[in-house]
């Protein structure tokens, strides 16, 4: 199909269409005085005059010259043709879209470093959105473009495959962004199926939180190419294809239906994302000392505070636990860690057992399990004070002698025991079981 | 506090919205009740300060549109202040008014508009120029504004031609003749 070009936008020549939408149309074009290639979003003429749609095109160019981040796509001008449309003269990506990208590789060579470098990208361009007040509102595969030149992304340099060395992202399209200080928070359904949080479906009081669901959507399509609400057990693909369980609970965290739920903003989405896939430096050594006798003072109710004061070191044992948890089962066996036996039983079973010192922590379960059958696990710990199961879904439970999981879908699933001595010593054994259809 | 004071007061705020706000309502509230000094020191600070500007840049990107539209609220202000009820601040209402001076702009603007749908500020203009109940309209406005309204409406002397007569640059010329066209609107609106 061919459709004629205009010759030129205000001072710039058209050199092809990159893209229409309903709205608006873009174009590649020259900026001859600055002798650069650019993209020009023109409204559509029928719009033109529609005053919120006007406003609405409008607005995007002022918000982007608000917003500064190399993330973010920048825009240089704001004119009008003869015919009154408004056309605003953005950065000009040439790598096409993320969806684009994603969809024209193998599924399965989108792995964890590339999910993690794009998070980092897209948390540093909602930071810079957040900061200026402004929800997208409209975070997808599409919106997010492929700058191929240009200074390195931010952060540190990932050996991923779905963005070449010296790619960046750059979101785009704030058409449909809601600039916070200029009204309510209080705003009709709007965004992309699949993509759009809870809050945007029905019309709701919208906050940056918005932005932090579509970004989880996001890394999970991009793993899967399919959006949570397409695959309901998502989390239990990504723990077949060997995602550790904390990032699977901060994915979770970030998809929650309730905004409150979620990370409160792009910089501690990352945070978690990262830390939930960072192996810990060491195990945190159990805070003994945390206990607060010393400084109770005199005749003050001291067994409330004990109290308090061992749960917290519980928790804190808990979460360190779950970072050892999965990392130990991705470097199993590293050469300073115990050594992880396994054990072939009768009827299909194993035992995967791992030592140090005194305490000895092993599981038993089966080798293999079929979706919507039962396959039970249980603890054989010793020398413990307390001991952690992680789910393939994430979940965990504490000082469980069993745990029954049934698996939903086929492929393999991870299931980790973490003891831990009352000295501080944590030994970890995990077991992959395979998942085959029912 | 005299006019003088206020509006270096007003100037002085510039930069807080909040403060400017507060030295801005109660004027505002006083041009309602048919202050005409009152009407004469808000439209100085709406013109002055172009506080109807960033709503009309929200719907108009041209520059010439820009100004013109700004003229236009300037007389919409002084025919339609009577209705600001004062439970709202004056900027907010002044937003709204800057709105639907964009998008009546923006309907001018229409490939299909009509020839004669013209802003407030020409339709003023031309009001003056066939002196259609004016001179008592055009008698009343302070000096300053009188001699560049004449000048330019009922002469019709190019901007730069108005300076030249009256001494004073440009823009200055080009200010007196907006606001002494919104002040006459107010007055044509009383004589109706």
């Amino acid at each position: 199909m061919t459709r004629q070009l205009p010759p030129r936008i205000g001072r710039y020549e058209v050199l092809d269409l990159i893209g229409t939408g309903a709205f608006a149309s873009v174009y590649r074009a020259r900026d001859e005085r600055l002798d650069a290639e650019v993209a020009v979003k023109v409204l559509a003429e029928n719009h033109s005059f529609d005053a919120d749609l006007r406003e609405r095109f409008i607005t995007e160019g002022h918000l982007l010259r608000r917003v500064d981040s190399p993330h973010v796509v920048k825009v240089f001008d704001l004119g009008e043709t003869d015919a009154g449309q408004p056309f605003l003269v953005l950065d000009l990506a040439g790598g096409g879209d993320l969806g684009a990208r994603r969809r024209s590789m193998p599924a399965d060579r989108v792995g964890l470093d590339d999910v993690l470098g794009v998070a980092e990208q897209v948390a540093a361009a909602l930071g810079a959105l957040h900061a200026e007040r402004v929800v997208h509102r409209d975070v997808t595969p599409g919106n997010l473009l492929i700058r191929s030149s240009g200074p390195p992304p931010a952060g540190r340099a990932r050996s991923g495959s779905l963005l070449g060395p010296g790619e960046r992202l750059l979101l785009a399209d704030l058409g449909l962004s809601k600039d916070l200080a200029r009204a309510s928070g209080l705003t009709l359904g709007a965004g992309t199926v699949g993509f759009a949080p809870p809050e945007q479906r029905g019309g709701a009081w919208i906050d940056p939180r918005a932005d932090i669901w579509s970004a989880s959507a996001l890394l999970v399509w991009l793993v899967l190419g399919r959006h949570p609400d397409e695959d309901p057990r998502w989390a239990e693909q990504l723990a077949g294809l060997g995602w550790p369980t904390p990032a699977l609970a901060e994915l979770r965290r970030g998809l929650a239906i309730e905004a409150d739920h979620r990370h409160p903003d792009a910089e501690s989405w990352m945070g978690a994302l990262q830390t939930a896939t960072e192996p810990p430096p060491l195990p945190a050594p159990v805070p003994e000392a945390a206990a607060p006798e010393a400084t109770a003072p005199e005749g003050a109710p001291v067994r409330p505070r004990r109290r308090l004061a061992t749960l917290a070191a519980a928790l804190v044992i808990v979460v360190a636990l779950i970072g050892v948890g999965w990392w130990a089962g991705r470097a199993t066996s590293g050469p300073d860690g115990p050594e992880i036996s396994t054990e072939d039983l009768s009827e299909g079973r194993v035992r995967v057992a791992s030592s140090d010192g005194p305490l000895r922590v092993a599981l038993v379960g089966p080798e293999r399990a079929a979706v919507d059958e039962t396959a039970t696990f249980s603890a054989e710990v010793d020398g413990a004070v307390r001991w952690v199961w992680i789910a393939p879904d994430g979940q965990t439970y504490v000082d469980a002698p069993t745990v029954d999981l049934r698996p939903t879908s086929p492929g393999s699933a991870r299931v980790a025991l973490i003891g831990t001595a009352a000295d501080g010593t944590v030994v970890t054994v995990e077991h992959r079981i395979e998942i085959s259809r029912g | 506090m005299t006019p003088r004071q206020w509006r270096q007061q007003v100037l002085a705020a510039a930069g807080g919205g909040e403060q400017r706000a507060e030295l801005l309502d109660p004027v505002a509230a006083r041009a309602a009740q048919g202050d005409l000094d009152a009407l004469e020191d808000l439209l100085w600070a709406v013109d002055a300060l172009r506080l109807a500007r960033p709503a009309v840049r929200r719907l108009v990107v041209d520059e010439a549109d820009a100004e013109e539209v700004e003229q236009d609220v300037l007389v919409a202000v002084a025919e339609t202040i009577s209705g600001f009820r004062g439970d709202a601040r004056f900027t907010t209402w002044l937003h709204q008014v800057a709105r639907n001076k964009a998008i009546a702009l923006l309907r001018r603007r229409r490939p299909t508009a009509s020839l004669d749908d013209v802003g407030d500020a020409a339709r003023i203009s031309s009001i003056i120029a066939t002196r259609t109940a004016l001179d008592d309209a055009i008698g009343r406005l302070p000096e300053m504004y009188r001699v560049a309204v004449v000048r330019r409406d009922v002469e019709r002397l190019p901007y730069v031609e108005v300076a030249e007569v009256l001494g004073i640059n440009v823009n200055t010329a080009k200010t007196r003749v907006a606001r002494g066209r919104a002040l006459a609107a107010a007055h044509l609106r009383g004589i109706r």
